[in-house]
């Protein structure tokens, strides 16, 4: 008998498309639970794309290892993208989700799904994607400052923000996205060798 | 009409699921019967139940010799989807086939796939639900569904295609009396409506009746075929020595007894809390007492007033319906779950957190309490270091027959093994009480044995050992009483050695079900 | 699943109404304007049959507004920016999200799938979407029993017991999870292979769905919001 599953040694089979939307299901309720822990609390909202990127770095590299192929990574991207934009996310984020995951997958991609160091690293790009919701502080102040106030509403105090804020903030919010995404995909590469390799569930 | 012609086929190594493939095999399932492929696990039964479904070598990569024939047509030309058009497939676990978030949806899948017009599926699901009889079940959230119902909508959704074939693996494995007895009235109907059946099973005595023929398998081969005449004329003893769980439930009898085998006992696992002897002390003393259990979500009710007492080395199964109260009596038991009621262990009162430091659920699906890397730091996982150190990992391991897999990682091991390295655990950590959540489903007959032997000797150690369980050959063998739950209270108490009858209307189970000629 | 005051819509109305909707919030020219759109998915939710959540969201939306503009009274330096971009996110976020929430509530996962084949979306986005859909509820599921598992084990799984143990925490939460996650993908890819998933034939579905005068309806009331917005953007 023939199947899609077995021909799709290249392609995405019947088995990596529902093992990447489990995959995507995981990643996606470990991103709430790691955004809940600062969303709801308006001083530590910056906090989030850390909050996130601590907690989804076990789930991605798992979906990276079980589907090792090109795409998987893509769709992920995709499928938040769209659950983002229609809950009413900044449009960038959504952009940015799609561009990372690209991104993310040629990344990994380029050591052929295998190489640890560029797992990590497309993981580390990836874990980027909330910042697009930010993003427009840093390369057009006043644009997002015009689209934070709504005109009218106290231009004083966007100046004040966008004169000390916009210098600090944004590269502090990457450094520490980027360094909460450094320790949970080592987190997780330590947990894939150690039980899911050992295992034999990884492809 | 199902036809094996002269198969082998073997696992591509990487292969998951890793079951046994099987060799030389004839088998045809002729339209309008059925057909019982049995033996014990690893024999290849769930393999044949693959090659007639298709998913293997489709789906289960692997190397095909032989003819594998769906109504006349050779599998080896058809396309995954196919073959799904004539066979209909029921899985063993029924927490896993659904697709969709509804029951009517579910039972819609297959004809969404094939493009059958709308009206047209909503005509078939109508006249499968209520020829199955579950109108009760339609246009409901799966996650509502119990594990019983769940398996009612996935014999629908595969019936609802009407397909000339159904294909069922263990399909009574996760399953209480009821939907076993339901899933009997199915399984009939789809047989008298012409199709070809081929179950591949270890519960046998549901198939009374309606199996045309018995194929024994072990190692992958045929060992023994047997009309259901033959069957029915085999002694008890008989089906025993085929390795075959009982054949009917009258051939349970009390005397049926399992004791904790000598081997294991001698070398019994030293109590981790060091209290040599626990046994003898306990023997006759009240291990665990409740008194006026009351426990619910909201303002419902679930438990409403349990009183139960159990003796330290006794062994009590838990029966009763779903949704009488079986597993929340047994969370509140063991600390989980918030509810009001006096508890005492071995005369103490205790409170929630101590229940939780003193006793243990094992899961029937054993999985979720696996966590370590390897099974001999599974063993002490969660234990404070002090303590861990002074337990004898070695010594316990192998007590459960597990000194040869310390090394391997949880998930790797059969599901046998993996439950009693969940024990093992429970052994370490000087757990009390112990309460088993359907231990036996998709057991064959010796490790069904094995588990009833090894439970006596957890309870004889000066356990309190609770069992919840539908399985009255499982009760006969190692249980001495049963206590009955029905609407949050207790509704009777048998004694297993008084005779299994009344354990048996318990469970729900007409006598009239298992006569095979 | 619904109400008895339930309006069904083409699934595919529905997804167009989710996009027009962020849209518009997106071009919206201000609170009073996004407060009118969460007063249509209020009714839009009444309609389908969920009153109560709609009426919830409402609330909540209603109490974090007011103290949103109790907030903008005083001056808080660099605070107030806080502020400022998270309140702009719950006031942005509130009318998509109780409209994601009703239509992801009324809608059936195969009405999703075949409304997708319908838009011929190719099936590397269809399935994975609808098994996530699927699989979501699931996983609060499979926590209920990990968490009994783990306080079994004397690990407590609270934010606590994570402070206290972190590794081994970390590892509860993880391995069953990931573990339980492979195994379902395996054997519900299993079962759906075996149910005919990769016919290529288009998907249809077991509920009517058609292009109705109550989806005419709400392209034209959704049509105007987004119009509505461009234009008064534009004016302001």
């Amino acid at each position: 008998m023939q199947s899609g599953v077995q021909k799709a040694k290249r392609g995405l089979g019947a088995r990596d498309l529902v093992t990447t939307g489990v995959c995507i299901a995981l990643y996606f309720v470990f991103m709430m639970v790691g955004s809940m822990l600062f969303a709801p609390n308006p001083v530590l909202t910056f906090l989030m794309p850390a909050g996130a990127a601590l907690l989804t770095g076990p789930v991605y590299l798992l979906l990276v290892a079980r589907v090792p192929k090109h795409g998987p990574l893509i769709i992920l991207g995709v499928v938040e993208a769209v659950v983002m934009f229609v809950t009413g996310m900044y449009w960038l984020w959504s952009v940015f989700l799609v561009v990372l995951g690209i991104v993310g997958d040629l990344i990994a991609g380029a050591g052929g799904f295998r190489s640890k160091p560029l797992n990590i690293a497309s993981f580390l790009v990836f874990s980027l994607n909330p910042m697009g919701s930010y993003i427009m502080l840093w390369l057009d102040p006043t644009g997002y400052s015009a689209y934070l106030t709504e005109k009218g509403t106290e231009q004083a105090y966007m100046d004040t923000m966008v004169a000390t804020g916009a210098d600090w903030v944004l590269p502090a919010m990457i450094g520490l996205t980027l360094a909460c995404a450094l320790a949970s995909a080592l987190v997780g590469m330590r947990m894939l060798r150690k039980q899911f390799e050992k295992a034999g569930m990884t492809a | 009409m199902i036809e094996l012609c002269d198969v082998t086929f073997t696992y591509e190594r990487s292969a998951p699921g890793r079951a046994a493939g099987v060799s030389r095999l004839d088998l045809a399932v002729p339209q309008g019967s059925c057909v019982l492929v049995c033996g014990p696990s690893g024999c290849g039964k769930t393999t044949v139940t693959r090659l007639a479904n298709g998913l293997a070598p489709a789906f289960f990569p692997g190397a095909l010799s032989g003819r594998v024939t769906i109504d006349g047509r050779d599998c080896a030309q058809m396309q995954s989807w196919e073959v799904a058009l004539c066979v209909g497939s029921v899985f063993q676990n029924p927490r896993t086939q659904f697709f969709n978030v509804d029951s009517t949806g579910e039972m819609a899948f297959a004809l969404e796939s094939r493009s059958t017009p709308e009206e047209e599926i909503r005509k078939r699901v109508a006249e499968t639900v209520s020829e199955l009889g579950i109108q009760h079940l339609a246009d409901r959230s799966i996650f509502s569904l119990s594990g019983g119902e769940k398996q009612r909508v996935a014999f629908a959704s595969a019936w609802a295609a009407r397909p000339t074939n159904l294909v069922l693996d263990e399909p009574t494995s996760n399953l209480d009396m009821q939907a076993i007895m339901d899933l009997r009235s199915y399984v009939a109907t789809a047989k008298a409506a012409g199709a070809s059946v081929l179950v591949a099973e270890h519960r046998l005595w549901w198939l009374a009746g309606i199996a045309d023929e018995i194929v024994v398998m072990g190692d992958g081969r045929v060992t023994k075929r047997l009309s259901a005449q033959e069957f029915a004329s085999l002694s008890a003893r008989e089906v025993r020595e085929l390795g075959l769980r009982v054949r009917s439930l009258n051939d349970v009898a009390a005397s049926a007894r399992v004791t904790a085998d000598s081997q294991t006992r001698s070398e019994s696992a030293p109590r981790a809390d060091g209290r040599a002897g626990a046994g003898e002390v306990f023997q006759a003393e009240t291990g665990l007492d409740v008194r006026d259990a009351r426990a619910g979500y909201r303002k419902h009710g679930v438990l409403r007033g349990v009183d139960l007492s159990v003796r330290a080395g006794e062994v009590v199964a838990l029966v009763g319906r779903n949704g009488a109260g079986k597993s929340t009596l047994s969370r509140a038991i063991c600390g989980l779950a918030k509810g009001s009621g006096a508890f005492r262990l071995f005369g103490k009162e205790v409170n929630e957190r101590e229940r939780l430091a003193r006793s243990s659920m094992v899961f029937q699906d054993v999985n979720y309490q696996l966590f370590a890397e390897s099974a001999a730091s599974e063993v002490v996982f969660g234990l404070p270091k002090d303590r861990a150190r002074s337990v004898d990992v070695e010594g316990i391991l192998s007590s459960l027959g597990l000194r040869d897999v310390s090394g391997r990682h949880p998930a790797t091991l059969s599901g046998g093994q993996k439950q009693r390295l969940a024990v093992a655990s429970c052994v370490a950590a000087g757990k009390d009480v112990l309460v088993f959540d359907e231990p036996t489903s998709g057991l064959d007959l010796e490790s069904m044995r094995r588990v009833a032997s090894l439970i006596r000797r957890l309870a004889d150690e000066g356990r309190v050992v609770l069992v919840v369980t539908h399985d009255l050959e499982f009760i006969a063998c190692a249980c001495d009483r049963a206590v009955e739950l029905s609407e949050g209270v207790v509704a009777g108490s048998y004694d297993v050695a008084g005779g299994v009858g009344a354990i048996r209307r318990a469970l729900f189970v007409d006598s009239q079900c298992d006569d095979w000629t | 699943m619904s109400g008895p005051l339930s309006v069904r819509l083409d699934p595919r109305t529905k997804l167009a109404l989710l996009f027009v909707w962020a849209l518009a919030v997106l071009f919206s020219p201000g609170l009073p304007f996004e407060a009118g759109m969460m007063a249509l998915a209020v009714v839009f939710g009444a309609l389908c049959g969920k009153m109560r959540l709609s009426i919830a969201m409402f609330a909540l939306y209603c109490a974090a507004m007011g103290i949103a503009i109790a907030l903008a009274q005083v001056n808080l330096g660099i605070f107030s920016t806080l502020f400022n971009s998270f309140f702009l996110l719950v006031r942005k976020v509130f009318p998509c999200g109780l409209l994601a929430a009703i239509i992801v509530s009324t809608t059936q996962v195969n009405e999703f799938m075949s409304a997708f084949s319908k838009m011929r979306c190719p099936r590397e986005v269809t399935i994975p979407f609808a098994v996530m859909m699927r699989y979501v509820p699931a996983i609060r599921e499979d926590w209920g029993y990990i968490k009994d598992a783990m306080r079994m084990r004397g690990v407590s799984p609270t934010l606590g017991g994570f402070l206290r143990r972190p590794g081994l925490t970390v590892e509860c939460l993880y391995v069953p999870l990931m573990m339980s996650a492979l195994n379902v993908a395996d054997e519900l890819s299993c079962a759906s292979v075996a149910r005919g998933i990769e016919n290529p034939a288009p998907r249809t579905c077991h509920l009517h769905i058609e292009f109705g005068i109550a989806d005419a309806a709400v392209a034209v009331v959704a049509a105007a919001v987004l119009a509505a917005a461009i234009v008064l953007r534009g004016l302001a």
